[in-house]
């Protein structure tokens, strides 16, 4: 009996060895990766190099948006070899994701330490306070989330115009999604639309919960990213409403109009997903930081994550990440 | 019906190669590993393996962490029985009666029982979701805020048959689970509660540090006091053919294991429900609605019965959401959908048809990994044998890093293991005082969803309660709610009135 568990375990062993790939997932430790340190391969005026594995944080658990965002880049960056040194995932969803932006923005080794922030993330971070922007050197922006207003296929609501009509007509509408970017971008359009006080805001945790609350009929509407939601719409179980956006989305949500073709004003709040760094990084790191995440966002793996998860491949460099996340800032601190 | 048939041997085909094979054979291994490990679960298991398949092949990988899940819930049980440290949270009720059993020293057959329950479990589970998955899946769907709190509240209700002999003492403990539950950012208004000026308790404290610290080093704890006095273990020989079920035991089991696993089932198709609900909810059933209630918590095998069978076809029903709507049916799958997106793969209500033999080959090799699990579940039975006799001396600073190490691994950070000290000095207070430990956990688990649900439906009821009398199904579950409760009131009067007449 003991001879067959153990023929078992070493087959188990055997397998784990043969199955995965040759290359090594960024969550492990690998060797000093010296690539060709001649200086032909780096540009000339960078002569800064890393003195340690990179640690790149994430706030919240592996397999969401924000872990695959950063696994990606990471991914990448090994695969071409543009870091001197290996970056590391570490996943830490303490204090609400506190703990992970503290942890970066205190860190001893300010170079070598990077974090994950969306518009999400910056306005969490904002509203439990104790931590600014301030304490953060932006990097840069490598992709954008838009939101869109969707519906349930049996919801009493077929288009935009029918909400709108009701609502002025004094119902009250139920309307659900996720405190953070989604709450704020629900505020800025029910601002625009004059209509603030016939919405009850429905708090769920997570997109998923959002789109199952709709498919179930439980509230009228939703807020929604055009990825946790695409799947829904191409079976018809869920309808898209209106875009939160300056021009109408790709298919399938390509039937749901623009508030400016409604005749209001466009109102849309990207949810920006970037990469910060600590606010006592170097001014070299920062620059060889931001010369490797430009090249992250030209290349062609970075594309196509782009296009499999429909993010907007919106690359902003280290100065514009700074301006756009400081609006977000503000716009945190006018509403708590 | 036929369809199904059909598409399940297309599954079958695509389950017994040999990568997928092994993969499932890996799989349990590592989830009966993982499972006995107190305090790392299907969750954290899979969540940390999760990085490593990112370059597998979809079908493989998912074939592979299936049967971890799997697998994981017939490991739970083993240190849950032997120790009394419940490998994950699904596996508490199964520690209650298994370990009681194991005091006997009858734990040879505990560990029989729950094998064979755990797999007939399964096998119900997987067999309902073959058929009825997406019809269930869209049932489940129609559980929104109103009809999970009404759930919620009948689950409450188990917790007074938890109390043990004291109600106050078992009160109190529900209380303080309660509060602890409410610790953290409030999701609706996002407030902070009870964080103390602490940026580490933003987060609320974390469930399964907890858990590890009651359990394992409160029982710790207790060993090192009475480890001068004799192994209270009886010798029993934990062979196959050692802890024989008799036909008695059989009869017994039967029909607690059926309903259970009908009922896991059902609980794991709802979202947001998972193992761990659907055994603290059968346990409870059973404790009122089933024979041999007295004995239950002493070393009732009915008990351990109902918690297993219903904990693993909780898994099989977790997966119904997960593949026919891409919504995760309980907090591994949850993880789970992120691999999925992980591989390249979109999950939603196009997944049978766009990918239809990655699921079917996982439906398929849910039935492989159970029959692997169960194989090899039941040969290592005499290894565990082993680990009884260890003496004490040992056993401490095993189980106590095991317990440091656990509460590690599952927050990535030295706060979780703060909070499984602390923990362990409350749960060895309570046990020293007799305060019953179950009720605190049940509260902390319930309560907090409760009171998402409640606050949720009262918003789109615009602060009415009449939200959870007017929708058919919470009416039903209102209903039973106050059945349960009102029950042995009615029953008192009845009797008085009866006495009287007399």
């Amino acid at each position: 009996m003991k001879k067959i568990l153990l023929l078992i375990l070493v087959l188990s062993v055997v397998l784990g060895a043969c199955s995965a790939n040759k290359t090594q997932p960024s969550g492990t430790v690998t060797p000093t990766n010296t690539p060709d340190a001649t200086s032909s391969e780096e540009p000339a005026k960078d002569e800064f190099s890393l003195s340690r594995s990179v640690e790149f944080w994430v706030s919240s658990k592996a397999g969401g948006n924000s872990d695959m965002f950063s696994r990606t880049i990471a991914d990448i960056i090994s695969k071409n070899n543009w870091a001197d040194q290996p970056i590391i995932i570490i996943n830490n969803e303490d204090g609400n994701g506190q703990i992970a932006r503290r942890n970066v923005a205190t860190s001893k080794t300010p170079d070598e330490s990077l974090l994950c922030m969306s518009s999400g993330d910056l306005i969490v971070m904002v509203t439990l306070g104790g931590l600014t922007l301030d304490d953060f050197r932006p990097i840069a922006i490598l992709g954008a989330d838009k939101h869109l207003v969707l519906t349930g296929k049996n919801s009493r609501f077929k288009t935009m115009e029918e909400v709108i009509e009701a609502a002025k007509n004094g119902e009250r509408i139920t309307i659900g999604g996720t405190p953070g970017d989604e709450l704020t971008v629900l505020n800025m359009m029910l601002e625009e639309l004059d209509l603030a006080d016939s919405f009850d805001f429905v708090s769920f945790g997570s997109s998923a919960e959002t789109v199952t609350a709709l498919m179930g009929g439980h509230v009228d509407l939703g807020m929604g990213k055009p990825a946790a939601a695409r799947e829904y719409v191409v079976s018809g179980d869920i309808i898209p409403l209106v875009a939160l956006s300056t021009t109408r989305f790709a298919k399938p949500f390509d039937t749901a109009p623009t508030l400016s073709e409604l005749g209001y004003n466009d109102v849309e709040f990207p949810l920006y997903r970037g990469v910060v760094g600590p606010k006592n990084m170097s001014d070299e790191a920062l620059a060889y930081w931001d010369s490797i995440m430009a090249k992250v966002a030209q290349s062609p793996e970075w594309k196509a994550y782009l296009e499999k998860t429909l993010l907007i491949g919106d690359y902003k460099n280290a100065a514009e990440t700074l301006e756009a996340y400081k609006l977000v800032e503000q716009r945190a601190l006018e509403a708590k | 019906m036929l369809e199904a048939l059909q598409n399940l041997f297309m599954g079958f085909s695509v389950a017994t190669s040999i990568n997928n094979i092994l993969a499932a054979l890996l799989g349990a291994v590592l989830g009966l590993i993982i499972g006995a490990m107190p305090g790392i679960g299907s969750l954290t298991g899979c969540a940390l393996l999760l990085p490593i398949t990112f370059k597998f092949n979809p079908v493989t990988a998912i074939i592979m962490l299936g049967s971890i899940y799997y697998a994981n819930m017939f490991g739970g049980a083993y240190s849950a029985i032997l120790i009394n440290v419940p490998g994950d949270s699904p596996a508490i009720m199964t520690a209650m009666d298994g370990y009681a059993l194991a005091r006997k020293g009858q734990a040879g057959k505990a560990l029989k029982i729950s094998n064979l329950t755990s797999f007939v479990g399964g096998v119900i589970g997987t067999v309902i979701l073959v058929f009825l998955g997406p019809t269930l899946a869209k049932f489940g769907l129609k559980f929104g805020p109103s009809e999970m709190a009404a759930m919620m509240l009948v689950a409450m209700t188990s917790i007074s048959w938890l109390v043990g002999e004291n109600p106050i003492k078992g009160v109190i403990a529900s209380c303080l689970g309660m509060l602890i539950g409410t610790m953290g950012v409030d999701i609706i208004t996002g407030n902070v509660r009870y964080d103390f000026g602490n940026v580490y308790l933003l987060g609320g404290l974390d469930f399964i540090p907890l858990v590890i610290g009651f359990f394992g080093l409160a029982q710790v704890f207790e060993l090192a006091e009475g480890r001068n006095e004799s192994q209270p273990m009886s010798d029993d020989k934990m062979d196959l053919r050692g802890g024989r079920l008799s036909r008695s035991d059989l009869k017994r089991i039967t029909v607690p294991t059926l309903w259970s696993s009908l009922f896991g089932t059902f609980v794991g198709f709802l979202p947001g429900a998972g193992a761990t609900t659907a055994s603290f909810l059968s346990y409870a059933m059973q404790k009122k609605f089933g024979k041999n209630e007295e004995e239950l918590g002493t070393g009732a095998i009915e008990g351990l019965a109902v918690s297993e069978a219903s904990n693993n076809a909780a898994v099989a029903g977790a997966f119904g959401p997960l593949l026919s709507l891409g919504i995760p049916g309980s907090g591994t799958t949850a993880v789970l959908l992120g691999g999925l997106m992980l591989w390249g793969l979109n999950p939603g209500p196009m997944l049978f048809e766009s990918e239809p033999e990655f699921a079917w080959g996982l439906i398929a090799s849910l039935f492989i990994s159970n029959l692997v699990a169960l194989f090899i579940a039941m040969i290592s039975i005499p290894l565990m044998a082993k680990v009884i006799r260890v003496p004490t001396g040992v056993m401490i600073p095993a189980i106590v890093t095991v317990c440091f190490v656990g509460a590690y691994a599952t927050t990535n950070s030295m706060f979780g293991v703060v909070v499984m000290i602390i923990g362990g000095i409350l749960g060895y207070i309570f046990q020293k005082n007799d305060y019953p430990i179950a009720p605190l956990l049940l509260a902390y688990v319930l309560s907090s969803s409760l009171e998402i649900n409640v606050r949720r439906a009262l918003v789109i009821s615009q602060g009415s309660l009449s939200i959870f009398f007017t929708r058919p199904i919470s009416l039903v579950l209102m209903i039973v709610f106050f059945s349960f409760i009102l029950a042995p009131v009615i029953r008192n009067v009845i009797a008085k009135a009866r006495e009287k007449k007399a």
